[in-house]
């Protein structure tokens, strides 16, 4: 938000041709990397020949162009209406491996199709999806998915041409690894970006000394043309043992995704203008839709699915001062435009084979720990502890093992074996059992922000007293504090200057020994439900209120009061004396 | 807590309390020492003589450092209840350790590790700079992850004519009736869901005919067990040894490092009024820890450590701190290795059972790497450091990469998991310490208005080292002659006087100290001014001040001035230390 003062074109704003193209330029710089290398290393590392790499590069140019384009629009329930840069997911690349070594292109095309419906369900049934998919389960699943890819990653190093000396992989891979995070570690800026490309340029040279590489693809490519039609390989229509078992781990990927592209269009909402404004939750939707969209298009493509890519966005506004969406156009136009040059393509399909196992190499490491950070977001308390180490361990545990196979034999053992498929069961049926048998209480009011609503407030917050058995002196404090709130809201600008009469939602859960109830004065209503269900992603807008709390200090343990745009919201904390 | 201590540590209580006090402490200790020697042995493959002879001498030893901790003999002992015993953390390394050289390898890594642990207590502020969280909480979770599949082997160790389905249907009951116990039970019901799974488990193993009792009836009900099973030395330490040494090396300090918050945590328990840590007696904690792991060493067990924990719960539950109950657990303990009836019972324990355990175990111990790679915050070179020594050490613990290019001997060194995962971790953290641009500075001085010049001098200094401007250099100057006045307040009388932050004994001290330590940062240098009124152990304090949380509290000191050249300022209270922080912005 500092950048506000910097922008120079809205995100409404018709900024000229020669500045939209200049910046998409820009944009393309520092994401055609990543996009081409990405494609390149799923492709390779998962064991496929460069017909299908070819397609796929030019797939995923052609579709992270056209959705970038279609993010800038606002097009009837698509599109952020925001420069919002696409880019394909490293997310992906650790399943998408999975998928190709184990059922090749068709069985890969076959899962993201099918896990683009999940992000769709997500969209609708996001609160429900949260309780289920929560930190615990989906950091549990990242991190098994980044062990169990491990391996097939490793395989790669002696992966070399029959003539070149035994040391040609593990020195390039040594190599590429010691370049790549020495960089990391000491090159800030814009320069760390282009520290993956640094390091493989120089496994490739280590190569190249050994008499290793090879560079006869890039001289037979072609300026101008299109990829030969075979590398599309169309879909996998019986889905076998491996697509069951691979099919939780895309899904929960696709959803943790998601989860996070709500907060990154939430996010880039905030940085396209000069003033900041309520979050529109209608170009929230549109932005989603428009990554399911992408999600599905990479699917029926055959290659690795692509997302927004909110950092770089917010970077390449804040370097350059354009927030306009046209720039989206012409990021889209200029992507499109790459997608018929093959020799770029080609280029990148003369990485080794070592290089890219080292290259990956890091990039599950980073994922591993992306699984340790959101295993660990909300805290870990005793419970959450053993949903992750029972999880992981059987994950883990089992994908080395041939426990069920012997047991059931065939397609069922198989599944059973699949240590990313049992780790995710676990985790979510432990998380569910928690749920399930929690013994706390959520309880809902809804009614008018107004003092001639005191009398319904005091029945419900009686009726929970006496649904908890309270005794008298704590049901008291309880109804005391939920007047002395509704006073306190009662008492801010913007209810007295409001039009009509605001909406107030109190909601009560119970934890422990104590009630939390949440009072939610509500001055816009629009998209409320929305609201609630993405407000922790709603960070910008948020400011710590100044509402008088002196008297309800005295009934509550605790009280918290925060103001969203069109939004007040009090935390009460009561505790129960019997 | 501190209001339900009937007896403190020091206190002589009732005979009758403490038997009822030292009985339950008994109880909590015993499953923990006897589970992780079952475990520890059945997983490693070993016999049934070891096993006797290892649970004999972990009882023995568990019995007498109990009684050693609750004294203070000499350099010996943490003056309270510090219950002892094998530790989960060592199972995982203990069973690789068994498994690829018998209980010889075990015991010779674990003497070695021993003397590691003693390097420890003398160098801690040393290696806390190497053996970081992100490098203790990457090896927890690599030998958790390398020892997974071993334990899984265990789940279809059944005799040949039980059914196919017997071995993972006793695990999956165990495993999940522990689990969904412990998701659920509270208090301690909670410490007993570990035996109430096995005993499941074993009910489970009953109903497939896989659980074999008569060995129970053959043993005695006292006695020795043959000393058979005193495994003796490796004294020829081959790749197994080497390629192990590290792990056991890391789990030792980290253990280490664990035990100085245990030592400080309890003696906090321990008292009615906080009181300043005894840096002695953490000292002492740690040097019979140390003479704890040597001695398992030598017996040729798993490795002993603290349980604070159980400890901190046993004076939680009966309100007795009292050090006598010490000495009646370690008795106690002792009498129960001479009863050979239990360890045959327990030899009983069926392995799908003993793999369902292990594998929460190291569940758990993974989840604790996690928490100790977390605990100090991942920014994004932290995060490298973790990914990629985490993804080496899986990587290449299943690959044999460099067995194919060196050969079986050092081949094998190189393709051990743990050991590359340990090493890169290290290398890595060393490397970022030696190549940061962000060294420290340090100043120590008497706390008085007359070492305004040398403290001067000394920001000078470093705002010439960073080329700051001269309103930067002013400013840094100023922050640092306003900090040192909101430390020393001079009195009407002309002395000076230690200001709002000492108490009236702590004022009586001749002379206190000024330490300011300074961490250029871009565009910023961070200092921190310690105020130190009690110098005894300084340096153990400021290595162990993470621990020291429950004497903390936000200082009053006038930081008005002071927050009009600083950027932020943060004042916290220890006993006997103060400590302002201070950051300062700059141009140049």
């Amino acid at each position: 938000m500092s950048s506000a003062d910097a922008i120079r074109y809205e995100t409404d704003d018709r900024c000229p041709p020669l500045i939209a193209f200049t910046v998409g330029f820009q944009g393309m710089a520092v994401t055609i990397a990543s996009v081409v290398l990405y494609v390149t290393i799923t492709v390779r590392v998962g064991g496929q020949d460069e017909g299908y790499l070819s397609w796929a590069v030019f797939a995923a140019l052609i579709i992270v162009g056209a959705l970038t384009a279609l993010q800038a629009s606002k097009i009837p329930r698509f599109g952020s209406g925001h420069l919002f840069l696409m880019v394909v997911t490293p997310t992906f690349i650790a399943i998408s491996v999975l998928a190709l070594d184990k059922g090749g292109p068709e069985m890969l095309a076959s899962l993201i199709v099918v896990s683009s419906l999940a992000y769709l369900v997500l969209a609708w049934r996001l609160p429900f999806m949260r309780r289920v998919i929560t930190p615990t389960v989906s950091g549990t699943v990242i991190m098994l998915i980044a062990v169990t890819v491990l391996p097939v990653a490793l395989n790669r190093i002696d992966e070399i041409p029959a003539d070149a000396p035994d040391a040609t992989g593990p020195v390039a891979a040594v190599v590429t690894v010691l370049v790549s995070t020495g960089l990391a570690f000491r090159v800030a800026g814009v320069w760390r970006l282009w520290t993956p490309l640094v390091g493989i340029a120089s496994g490739c040279v280590v190569v190249a000394l050994f008499g290793g590489y090879e560079l006869d693809s890039v001289a037979d490519a072609s300026w101008i043309g299109v990829p030969s039609s075979s590398g599309f390989k169309g879909f996998d229509l019986t889905p076998g043992a491996d697509f069951w078992a691979l099919l939780p781990a895309f899904v929960v990927v696709t959803m943790v995704g998601a989860i996070k592209n709500i907060g990154g269009s939430v996010a880039i909402q905030q940085v396209g203008w000069r003033q900041p404004r309520v979050t529109d939750f209608r170009l929230v939707q549109g932005s989603l839709n428009t990554n399911g969209l992408g999600v599905l298009l990479s699917g029926i493509a055959g290659t690795p699915p692509s997302t927004v890519h909110t950092s770089r966005t917010v970077q390449l506004i804040s370097l350059t001062g354009v927030a306009s969406r046209y720039v989206g156009y012409a990021f889209g136009v200029i992507y499109v435009g790459l997608a018929f040059l093959p020799k770029l393509t080609a280029v990148f399909t003369t990485i080794p084979s070592p290089v890219m196992g080292a290259f990956i190499l890091s990039a599950l490491g980073l994922l591993f720990v992306e699984g340790v950070r959101t295993v660990v977001q909300d805290g870990l308390d005793a419970q959450k502890t053993m949903v992750v180490g029972v999880a992981f361990s059987l994950g883990v545990g089992l994908d080395s093992q041939t426990i069920f196979a012997d047991m059931l034999g065939g397609t069922w053992g198989v599944l059973f074996d699949n240590g990313v498929l049992v780790g995710a069961l676990v985790a979510i049926a432990l998380t569910m059992f928690l749920d399930l048998t929690s013994p706390r209480i959520r309880e809902r009011l809804e009614t008018d922000l107004n003092l001639s609503k005191l009398p319904e407030i005091d029945g419900f917050l009686r009726g929970l007293a006496s649904q908890l058995a309270w005794n008298e002196a704590s049901a008291q404090r309880l109804r005391s504090a939920g007047e002395e709130t509704l006073i306190s809201l009662l008492q801010s600008e913007e209810v007295e200057g409001a039009e009509e009469v605001p909406k107030l939602i109190v909601m009560a859960h119970l934890e422990g020994e104590a009630v939390e109830l949440e009072f939610l004065a509500v001055f816009d209503e629009e998209n409320l439900e929305d609201r609630l269900a993405y407000l922790s992603d709603e960070t910008e807008g948020v400011e710590e209120g100044e509402i008088s709390l002196r008297l309800l200090r005295h009934y509550a343990s605790t009280v918290n009061h925060q103001k969203y745009h069109g939004l007040d919201i009090v935390t009460v904390q009561v505790r129960s004396s019997g | 807590m501190s209001d339900a201590i009937r007896y403190e540590a020091n206190e002589h209580c009732p005979s009758g309390v403490a038997a009822v006090a030292g009985f339950q402490g008994v109880v909590l200790a015993l499953a923990p020492i006897v589970s992780i020697v079952v475990v520890t042995a059945r997983a490693g493959g070993q016999d049934a003589g070891y096993f006797s002879w290892s649970l004999f001498a972990a009882m023995i030893i568990a019995g007498v450092l109990t009684a050693v901790q609750a004294s203070r003999f000499q350099r010996f002992g943490a003056g309270h209840i510090l219950i002892m015993g094998p530790t989960p953390n060592f199972i995982a390394i203990s069973v690789l350790a068994l498994a690829e050289g018998g209980p010889e390898l075990l015991a010779s890594l674990t003497v070695v590790a021993s003397l590691f642990y003693l390097v420890l207590a003398f160098w801690l502020p040393f290696l806390r700079r190497v053996i970081t969280p992100v490098v203790t909480g990457t090896v927890l979770m690599l030998i958790a992850a390398t020892i997974l599949p071993v334990a899984l082997d265990r789940v279809e160790d059944v005799p040949s004519d039980a059914p196919e389905a017997a071995g993972p249907t006793i695990a999956l009951v165990t495993l999940f009736v522990f689990t969904l116990l412990y998701l659920r039970a509270s208090g301690a019901w909670r410490l007993w869901s570990p035996l109430i799974g096995i005993v499941t488990g074993s009910v489970v193993a009953v109903l497939f005919g896989v659980y074999e009792v008569h060995s129970v009836g053959d043993a005695a009900w006292v006695g020795i067990p043959d000393s058979g099973g005193f495994p003796g030395f490796d004294l020829t330490p081959g790749p197994s040894f080497w390629s192990l040494l590290p792990a056991f090396v890391v789990v030792t300090l980290a253990g280490g490092v664990k035990n100085v918050s245990d030592s400080v945590a309890i003696q906090q328990a321990s008292w009615r009024n906080p009181q300043v840590p005894d840096f002695r007696l953490v000292q002492g904690s740690l040097n019979t820890n140390g003479l704890g792991i040597l001695s398992a060493g030598i017996f040729g067990i798993p490795p002993t450590s603290v349980y604070s924990g159980t400890s901190v719960s046993l004076i939680s539950f009966t309100g007795v701190a009292a050090r006598r109950i010490g000495y009646i657990i370690g008795g106690t303990l002792v009498v129960l290795a001479f009863l050979p009836k239990l360890t045959a019972f327990l030899l009983t324990l069926p392995s799908p059972v003993v793999a369902a355990y292990l594998m929460v175990t190291i569940a758990l111990l993974f989840v604790s790497g996690i928490r100790t790679v977390v605990q100090d915050g991942l920014d994004s070179q932290k995060a490298l450091v973790v990914g990629l020594a985490f993804s080496l050490g899986v990587g290449l613990d299943n690959q044999t990469i460099f067995t194919d290019l060196l050969g079986h001997r050092w081949g094998l060194l190189f393709d051990n998991g743990m050991l590359i995962g340990a090493f890169a971790a290290v290398a890595m953290v060393v490397f970022l310490d030696l190549t940061s641009p962000q060294r420290r500075s340090r100043l120590e001085v008497d706390l008085r208005v007359s070492s305004l010049p040398e403290i001067d001098r000394f920001l000078q200094g470093l705002a010439a080292a960073n080329s700051w401007n001269q309103a930067s250099a002013q400013r840094l100057r100023s922050a640092g002659e306003e900090a040192l006045l909101s430390l020393v307040q001079t009195g009407d009388d002309g002395e000076e006087m230690l200001g709002s932050l000492v108490s009236s004994e702590e004022s009586d001290d001749e002379t206190a100290r000024l330490i300011i330590q300074a961490r250029p940062e871009p565009g910023m240098v961070e200092m921190e001014f310690l105020a130190v009124f009690d110098e005894e152990n300084l340096e153990d304090r400021l290595a162990c001040l993470n621990e020291e949380s429950e004497g903390l509290h936000e200082g009053e000191v006038s930081l008005r001035l002071l927050r009009h050249y600083a950027s932020s300022v943060h004042h916290q209270k220890y006993y006997g230390l103060d400590i302002v922080t201070v950051q300062v912005k700059g141009t140049r």
